[in-house]
């Protein structure tokens, strides 16, 4: 009796961690026509205080007998939220999302193709490429954000520099000559920061590099990844340098670039932060703020990420649904409005012809940005390769490994992957 | 001797039988809820584990391929060992430490009751809070703690940012912040040690270290065993100090199974091998309980 008293609590306790992890059972939904009654449409939106309430309304105005239910994500659960309830089968018939999780849902058939719904000559190419997949249009990009530089232009003209850093070569020279310390030695304002907490901005930041050096991260057929070929390693190293040779920063150390530059903590960075905090709050301080491209050893490039918008293939009203995402991303209303809400230059290219994105003056410093774009490997265990990748680049720079060494057993892990 | 008989029938087994009913049914919810929230999820993430379920697309048996992958990756054994290590460190420092906090939180000071509230206010504070101060007093080049230590003559450190302090810097962390909860669970134990055993060991002659290690020690048993207990089953769940301090890095040198398990489900979109990796740590909760729980009895009796 005691023993199976014990077997019993043991098993109590064991269930008690073990299932508070274990979603609920499935039930996929039935598609249903919505003609002739009042509908209602499911809007989940990513990211507090950015509804489009005006492009909602616009939509609403057009669509009589349609209302939209608004709900506001954080961006930290997001994804939990958006899957969960696609597991549970009330998932919502269109949602906005970050521009990294579009191939891995896109893949498993979560979205709804729009070709039919827009006209693709309204759109910017990069617009179009971050939201295509297997040759069909799945989402809409709702506004672009560019890995740029950001550069404090008082800092850099302090120290005798009339222009932000173009090359390689530049931002080694420049980024020492604008590291602060004070008497101890000990860094007061950062030079050039490398990112070594988040995965993404460790991976994006390295994939920068990497493609300015001339690199291709997977072989044609995309069987096979190359990141460890001489670009990569050469990529690795200078960022690494900037910690541990050229000491232009301390790993950590900067939280919020927006932030920390209006605090006066950081000279230059590559970011794809919006710089809307910035402006909203010390807009005097962004007087001293450039957005350049970033530096480049043999290619000019700059990594383009941003704000989705999909209709998911669960919904029961697929036309109305198809047509909300449009009025959020493809219409001057939606596309500018969320541009106003985030700072992020619109895809769709008659929002660029409007007074706001014309008088906007960082919307202005990255006008031409989009030849030089480029959208990261599209591929749906992308994550997953960028977790790998951000270990390797993290065990290099901080823990002193090899770069080809660590690089090599980081391509061989994603190279069974794609096995 | 003579069988006592339970009664047939009458008026006794009536009272017998609703007594017995009423006991069910006052149990009946909680066993429900515990049913539907804990054993039905659990049974259905056992047999997802034997799926490539995605959340999204529909999942197809593939067998015990995800438990043979996951036996075969780095990864999970860098989480588990990281797991290990962290719950015991935790386990063992917030079990010992808090013990000695009670001791000095049960003398007569002055102040008491700030210390007692300051102890405990960690305990009351989100994780989100948490990491977030720490990280203010973490940070490399503007934080407080490497001010302080340079004050010292001594070099600054990247406490999260460096493989071999990340992990000890987080248990710290984890002890700080679990430690309200077990010194509360002391108190009430020390509390509840009648005066008249502590004074009869005085006139016995027991003094200082030998008294508390023959009379307050054993008398605490039970009281440890229970912080012990919970503090370890705490430790198993690390996920929100991981993923707000470090993401598991560097270099995984702070990923834990439940942080992996939630990287696999949510970003991975591998929810059947996150239950396989969900599976393998009941199991090793399951082991490490029992053990526990039948070794009570010796730990516990005095």
């Amino acid at each position: 009796m005691k023993k199976s008293i014990s077997i019993l609590l043991a098993l109590v306790m064991a269930l008690s961690l073990f299932a508070c992890s274990a979603p609920a059972a499935t039930d996929k939904p039935e598609r249903a026509a919505a003609s002739g009654e009042d509908v209602t449409l499911k809007l989940w939106v990513t990211g507090p205080g950015n509804t489009p309430h005006k492009a909602i309304a616009e939509f609403e105005e057009a669509n009589p007998g349609v209302k939209v239910e608004v709900q506001e994500l954080e961006w930290d659960s997001y994804t939990e939220k958006i899957l969960m309830s696609v597991a549970a089968g009330n998932a919502p018939d269109v949602v906005t999302y970050h521009a990294t999780m579009f191939c891995p849902w896109a893949d498993k058939g979560l979205f709804l193709p729009i070709d039919d719904y827009v006209d693709k000559t309204e759109w910017s190419d990069v617009g179009l490429d971050m939201g295509t997949w297997n040759d069909q249009l799945l989402a809409l990009s709702w506004g672009v954000n560019y890995r740029a530089l950001y550069s404090r232009t008082d800092k850099l003209a302090a120290a005798g520099f009339d222009h932000a850093p173009e090359t390689w070569d530049e931002l080694i020279t420049m980024a020492q000559a604008v590291t602060e310390r004070d008497a101890n030695g000990s860094i007061t304002c950062i030079g050039f920061d490398v990112p070594t907490v988040e995965h993404y901005e460790i991976a994006a930041n390295w994939y920068d590099f990497f493609y300015t050096a001339g690199g291709k991260f997977f072989n044609d057929d995309q069987t096979e990844v190359l990141f460890n070929g001489a670009e990569g390693v050469e990529a690795a190293k200078l960022l690494g340098d900037f910690i541990n040779v050229y000491k232009t920063t301390l790993p950590g150390a900067i939280d919020d670039h927006p932030i920390d530059m209006m605090n006066n903590r950081i000279a230059m960075v590559i970011s794809n932060y919006a710089d809307k905090s910035l402006m909203d709050e010390a807009p005097e301080l962004f007087e001293d703020v450039e957005i350049t491209l970033p530096p480049y050893k043999k290619v000019k490039g700059v990594e383009v990420g941003g704000h989705m918008v999909s209709a998911l293939a669960a919904t029961k009203n697929p036309d109305l649904a198809s047509k909300l995402a449009v009025a959020c991303a493809g219409t001057v209303t939606g596309a500018v409005e969320h541009a106003e809400l985030e700072n992020s230059i619109p895809s769709y290219l008659p929002a660029r012809e409007t007074e706001y994105y014309q008088t906007n003056k960082s919307l202005q410093m990255t006008k031409g940005f989009d030849e030089y774009a480029f959208v990261i490997p599209k591929h749906p265990a992308w994550a997953q390769f960028e977790d790998i990748l951000s270990n390797a680049l993290t065990d290099i720079w901080l823990n002193g490994a090899d770069a080809q060494t660590a690089l090599d057993a980081a391509a061989a892990e994603c190279n069974a992957l794609l096995g | 001797m003579k069988k006592i008989q339970r009664p047939k029938s009458g008026y006794r087994h009536t009272v017998l039988l609703s007594e017995t009913t009423s006991a069910y049914l006052f149990v009946a919810p909680a066993v429900l809820v515990f049913v539907l929230l804990r054993i039905v999820p659990a049974i259905w993430a056992l047999y997802t584990s034997f799926t490539d379920y995605s959340m999204i697309a529909e999942g197809t048996w593939v067998g015990v391929e995800n438990y043979a992958k996951l036996l075969s990756s780095s990864t999970f054994w860098k989480a588990l060992s990281n797991t290990l290590v962290y719950t015991l460190s935790l386990s063992v420092l917030g079990t010992l430490i808090a013990l000695l906090f009670a001791m000095l939180l049960n003398q007569k000071i002055r102040g008491l009751a700030f210390f007692r509230t300051a102890f405990y206010a960690p305990v009351v504070v989100s994780w989100v809070a948490v990491c977030m101060i720490w990280q203010y007093i973490l940070n490399p080049a503007f934080g407080f703690l490497n001010y302080f230590i340079s004050l010292m003559g001594l070099e600054s450190q990247g406490w999260l940012q460096n493989a071999t302090l990340a992990m000890p810097v987080i248990i710290a962390i984890s002890v700080w912040k679990c430690l309200g909860y077990n010194i509360v669970i002391y108190l009430s134990a020390l509390q509840g040690i009648p005066a008249y055993i502590d004074e009869a060991a005085m006139v016995d002659g027991a003094k200082g270290f030998f008294r508390f290690r023959r009379v307050t020690w054993q008398l605490l048993k039970p009281t440890t065993f229970f912080i012990f207990l919970i503090t370890m089953l705490a430790g198993f769940e690390a996920f929100d100090q991981i993923s707000l301090l470090t993401e598991g890095g560097p270099a995984n040198a702070t990923t834990t199974v439940v942080y992996e398990v939630y990287r696999n489900a949510f970003v991975y979109l591998k929810m059947g091998y996150a239950c396989a990796m969900a599976i393998v740590l009941f199991i090793i909760i399951l082991a490490v309980s029992m053990v526990m729980i039948r070794s009570q009895k010796s730990i516990v009796e005095y």
